[in-house]
């Protein structure tokens, strides 16, 4: 009788354990599919990507993305979005990561291929440097700041805010100046 | 008597400008011969500093695989664009194979070399070009017609897109590009000469310089701006057009425009002598404006409009010079580019400075300007224009009736010489001022419509140095046999520049037909490679398409995920490097396999957990009966 209470008990913990899911994972295969899982002590960064100034200057859009595929009504092609930081994560480690995730379009030149050291982002959202007129293209800024220099040399911190945003006038429409070495490069 | 002084007077003068005038001559030469062989010893240390930052030996060509790998864009055409206008000796041959079959590559793509950048046909024109080939011949397209890049870069570019999309750079260099060979335009071109003139003309500023954000000058900008119009500076023609940064109508020649173009340099340029834009002075921009003057035959180096403070360019732009050879960006920390480091030489710095003295040196050795290609003027030409222009020197200031016939006559010297070479008469404007002020009609032909003269040809190579450069090598030797024979049966991408080099190679050989079975042998790694380049992009397509949102990935995707994990090793360890998200597909991997295995986890325990509860419910049942058996006896008692 006691026999069968201690049967009919671990019947229970079975079915316990069935319940609660049977996922056993050894420690590295817990850390690879959990790697971007946001827990309350994960070390975090913010990203979004606008492309809200095409809106203000469509006549100079390239007709072929007069479209709300390229363009969406408000801009927005990715709303502030929060990722898991990684050690020694770039922005543009975080950028390639977003992109991939939520299946946007995006085109860049490896480091070794231009004359920055650095990645250069071409295209998001088949939206490219001079899509919107000759001052057109792509900046990003950290927490409000232009780094000025490129995306794969910035390493980024806990909390970091992320913004891509095209502008279609050299960045005076999005707030911020663009530079003689972002232009002399580009251009060549 | 009091003639006589007068004539002993000038006598003296006389024989004292002519002792004299030797002596400053060979002054002068002995002192063209020291900078010449500084120019030629700091061209030598910025190739030898570039070939040290990439492991390369001295002996070694710096256009090497790894150096091939970036043929044909903006890292790496400028290098072989200063070496190849110097004809330093290294192995153009190679980098001509490699960037042509780059440029058929990506004539396979709908977007050609780009949707938007015009200036990525000029800097790959120039490259070919300076590296002696030919951009009207740049290989085949997909439908097997031969690649025109002048064409497509050029004069109808605006069929597709406007050669002005990207903004002043694409017409300055359009120009340029069109000029470096004149180039004849033929009649249905999207683009005149004048129309792009006209463009370049459009965008110059109120203060007479010309940027890229259309506000104020910026040196850079100014001196391409001078780069591409220094043809067409003896032009008489006028243009009309509106000012864009005014809006106003304005009427004006290309002289015109320029001269106001090199006062603002003039202006800006700091008491230093340096040139900065954005507030920091750097050896770039001093680069530009070398370029700038040689391009107008301006001496940079006696000018008085460009030096300051007794610092003519050369001096300035060698104070960037690093003892190892290289260029730095700039001798202060410039945030606004943070790579350039100001003890630091600067790839970038280093090879502007290049090709900024090797503009100087042919400018001081009277070759032709550092983006005219064609082949040297004889030297009957030459010496004509030499005269020209020394005897322009000497028409007086003060002009008078007297001087009407000599004036007359040197112009129409001028007018023997052909219109395309006009533009090397570089003092002809005070030629055009005397007539001017003498009322002589100037009937000088426009240029801009007369300049075109070439329908393609070979860009010319001439030495600076004693080596002379070996870009014609005809014969395929034992040792390129040898190496094409011990290149690996298994390719891979990485043989790609190898291959590529070895099949131009034999193919131009003269001994062709002694080699030709390893054509084959070379054709079918070619192949392969592309095969290799097909299945990492098909990979990388793979992966973007089905691995994302990657929380959604399940058991049903199994399937695709190891057919992406099964092609990711069959490739070669150096190809999988070009696979992107490997580490996203290994996770999808371990999460679909860990969900299987949870499955089997919970299908045995459940299994378990059923059995035990038919023992459970077998044995309640045996004691129940056993019970009643208990009972029945009892009762039986």
């Amino acid at each position: 009788m006691r026999k069968d209470l201690l049967v009919l008990a671990f019947i229970a913990l079975l079915i316990a354990v069935i319940v609660n899911g049977t996922k056993i994972q050894s420690v590295e295969e817990y850390y690879l599919t959990h790697i971007d899982d946001i827990t309350e002590d994960a070390e975090t960064v913010f990203i979004s990507i606008d492309a809200g100034a095409v809106l203000d200057n469509w006549d100079k859009l390239d007709p072929a993305l007069r479209d709300e595929k390229y363009v969406p009504e408000d801009g927005v092609i990715l709303e502030k979005t929060e990722y898991v930081l990684r050690p020694n994560d770039t922005v543009f480690d975080i950028l390639l990561r977003t992109v991939r995730h939520n299946k946007i379009h995006m085109e860049y030149q490896g480091a070794d291929e231009n004359v920055f050291g650095s990645v250069y982002i071409q295209g998001i959202n088949h939206l490219y440097e001079f899509s919107c007129g000759p001052l057109s293209g792509w900046m990003y800024s950290v927490n409000g700041e232009y780094p000025e220099y490129g995306v794969s040399r910035y390493v980024l911190e806990d909390g970091d805010e992320i913004e891509f945003k095209y502008t279609c006038d050299l960045g005076r429409d999005i707030g911020h100046e663009f530079t003689r070495e972002e232009g002399r490069k580009i251009q060549r | 008597m009091k003639n006589k002084l007068i004539a002993l007077f000038f006598g003296i003068i006389l024989i004292i400008s002519f002792v004299c005038a030797p002596l400053a001559v060979a002054a002068q030469s002995t002192d063209d011969e020291h900078v010449k062989k500084q120019i030629l010893e700091t061209i030598d240390g910025i190739i030898e500093w570039k070939k040290r930052t990439m492991g390369i030996a001295s002996d070694r060509p710096l256009l090497n695989n790894e150096f091939l790998l970036n043929a044909g864009d903006a890292s790496g055409d400028w290098y072989p664009i200063g070496i190849g206008r110097s004809g330093y000796p290294d192995d153009y041959e190679s980098y001509l194979a490699v960037i042509r079959d780059v440029v058929q590559k990506r004539y396979q793509t709908d977007e050609l070399l780009s949707d938007t950048k015009a200036t990525e046909w000029h800097r790959i024109s120039l490259a070919i070009l300076a590296m002696g080939g030919d951009p009207v011949n740049a290989g085949t397209d997909s439908k097997g017609n031969p690649i025109n890049l002048i064409a497509d870069g050029t004069y109808n570019r605006g069929y597709n897109v406007s050669l002005g999309k990207q903004g002043i750079n694409g017409w300055i260099w359009g120009l340029i590009t069109l000029d470096s060979m004149r180039y004849e335009i033929p009649d249905d071109a999207y683009y005149t000469r004048e129309d792009i003139i006209v463009e370049i003309l459009r965008n110059q500023l109120p203060d007479g310089g010309f940027s890229l954000n259309g506000k104020e000058a910026d040196a850079d900008m100014t001196a391409m701006a001078i780069q591409a119009l220094a043809p067409y500076y003896n032009s008489e023609e006028t243009y009309e057009y509106k000012q864009r940064a005014t809006n106003e109508h304005v009427e004006k020649s290309v002289r015109e425009a320029v001269d106001e173009a090199l006062d603002t340099l003039s202006q800006i340029q700091l008491d230093s002598g340096d040139f900065s834009s954005w507030g920091i002075a750097n050896a770039e921009s001093t680069a530009q404006v070398m370029v700038a003057l040689t391009a107008l035959g301006i001496n940079p180096l006696e000018d008085e409009r460009f030096i300051k403070n007794g610092n003519n360019l050369l001096d300035v732009i060698l104070q960037y010079a690093m003892d190892d050879g290289g260029f730095i960006h700039s001798e202060k920390f410039d945030p606004e580019n943070p790579s350039a480091l100001p003890d630091e030489s600067n790839t970038m710095a280093s090879e502007q400075v290049l090709y900024a003295l090797v503009a100087l040196y042919r400018y001081l050795e009277n070759f032709r300007s550092l983006y005219d290609f064609r082949e040297e003027m004889d030297s009957a030409l030459k010496e004509k224009i030499a005269e020209l222009q020394d005897a322009i020197d000497d028409i007086p200031n003060d002009l008078t009736a007297a001087d009407r016939p000599v004036v007359e006559d040197l112009f129409a010297t001028y007018l023997t010489i052909p219109i395309e070479e006009r533009s090397y008469v570089f003092n002809y404007y005070k030629l055009a001022d005397a007539m001017e002020a003498l009322g002589i009609p100037n009937t000088s032909e426009p240029i801009a419509p007369n300049i075109g003269i070439n329908n393609g040809g070979n860009g010319t190579i001439i030495s600076f140095f004693e080596e002379d450069v070996n870009h014609d090598k005809t014969i395929f030797t034992e040792a390129d046999a040898e190496a094409v024979t011990s290149l690996p049966d298994e390719m891979t991408t990485e043989h790609y520049v190898e291959v590529i080099k070895l099949m131009e190679r034999l193919d131009r050989a003269e001994n062709k037909e002694e080699f030709e079975h390893l054509l084959d042998d070379l054709a079918a790694k070619k192949e392969k490679i592309k095969e290799i380049e097909a299945e990492i992009a098909a990979i990388n397509q793979l992966i973007i398409e089905h691995l994302y949102p990657i929380d959604e990935i399940g058991i049903e995707d199994k399937a695709t995920v190891e057919e992406i994990i099964a092609r990711y090793e069959a490739l070669s360890e150096y190809d999988q490097q070009k696979i992107q998200g490997i580490d996203d597909v290994n996770r999808a991997l371990t999460d679909i396999n860990n969900t299987i295995r949870a499955y089997y986890i919970s299908g045995t325990l459940a299994v378990i957990a059923v059995a035990l509860s038919i023992i459970l419910v077998i044995r309640a049942r045996k004691r129940k009966f056993n019970k009643l058996k208990q009972k029945m006896l009892l009762e039986d008692q």
